[in-house]
């Protein structure tokens, strides 16, 4: 069975990379920027329990999260997650705006929703294959991160949940943040892998 | 003068796709309307003045391809074009109906252009 996890393991690291590829260049498409955003996959891995979401999440100022859906059915979320400050960043950057804070804090939702909602499902797209699921991202929603979001979908789950995880970095504008997402996997999958 | 209907909860995307609209052509009227709800009084209202609606896939209240069956129960609309960054139409857990056109968000100037000019091909 290990040997077949990780032989799908390797299929959904390439489909990853693919989708940040993706995202790469449509955020670059909405920022203009000369220099593209560089993407870099941090981990993935599976777990049982949504445990160490809680340690992820700690520090975070600003998250926007979509759900992840197979057959309209929610299987996990996906989504961005920012230290203090960053977001009001890439808005500010995305509108090459110059208001002041509280100008681009209201922007925020918005804006980060839609950046969000793009580049998720510009990795969704990818990893339905390998993950022999009809993917597909519903409506973002912005604010802090909420702790025990995981929990809520995979309670009651035979299937163990499927972590990526990606930091992006604009090294001219000083922008990054993070990809974060979780999906329960059918526990067919794990089988027909061994 | 083109009457765009443009449906998206984004302000955001509406703003830029307006400004995009414009630049490709400056006589282009643009109506947003940010909610499924809106964009249906205003179809019922005043449906024939629009020649082309854009509209969003992914909303509250139902998904585009809703709305667009709603629009055309009140009027037979077929410049329709849905705006999406969905990855359920690359992955079919949506079907694309027959006669319905796509573009793929983000939306830039060149993917504009070519609606604008399916909207000039069906009028013709």
């Amino acid at each position: 069975m290990k040997s077949g996890i990780i032989q799908n393991f390797r299929e959904i690291s390439d489909a990853f990379c693919d989708g940040l590829a993706t995202a790469s260049e449509q955020l670059g498409e909405l920022t203009n920027f000369d220099e593209m955003f560089g993407f870099t996959p941090v981990s993935i891995h599976l777990h049982s329990s949504g445990a160490d979401e809680k340690s992820y999440e700690k520090g975070a100022e600003d998250c926007c999260l979509l759900e992840v859906l197979d057959h309209n059915v929610p299987i996990g979320y996906a989504g961005l997650i920012f230290k203090e400050g960053e977001a009001r960043k890439l808005v500010g950057a995305i509108l090459k705006s110059t208001s002041d804070a509280t100008e681009l804090d209201r922007e925020k939702p918005d804006v980060i929703a839609e950046v969000t909602n793009i580049m998720m499902n510009a990795c969704l797209a990818r990893l339905a294959g390998p993950l022999q699921m009809k993917l597909a991202g519903g409506l973002p929603s912005f604010g802090h991160c909420p702790v025990g979001r995981l929990q809520d979908v995979s309670s009651g789950s035979e299937g163990r949940i499927l972590v990526l995880r990606a930091s992006f970095e604009n090294e001219k504008k000083h922008i990054n943040g993070d990809v974060t997402m979780a999906i329960v996997l059918k526990p067919e999958i794990l089988k027909s892998a061994g | 003068m083109t009457t765009v209907l443009l449906v998206d909860d984004s302000k955001f995307t509406c703003n830029r796709t307006i400004e995009m609209l414009r630049e490709i052509d400056p006589d282009v009227n643009v109506i947003p309307a940010y909610l499924p709800s809106k964009a249906l009084e205003l179809v019922q209202s005043q449906g024939s003045t629009y020649d082309l609606a854009i509209i969003d896939f992914n909303m509250p209240e139902m998904n585009g391809l809703e709305l667009a069956e709603k629009i055309r129960a009140i009027i037979p609309y077929e410049r329709i074009v849905i705006l999406t960054a969905s990855s359920a139409f690359t992955t079919h857990s949506q079907t694309i109906p027959e006669g319905m056109h796509f573009c793929q968000k983000p939306v830039n100037e060149e993917k504009l252009r070519a609606v604008l000019q399916f909207q000039r091909r069906i009028s013709a």
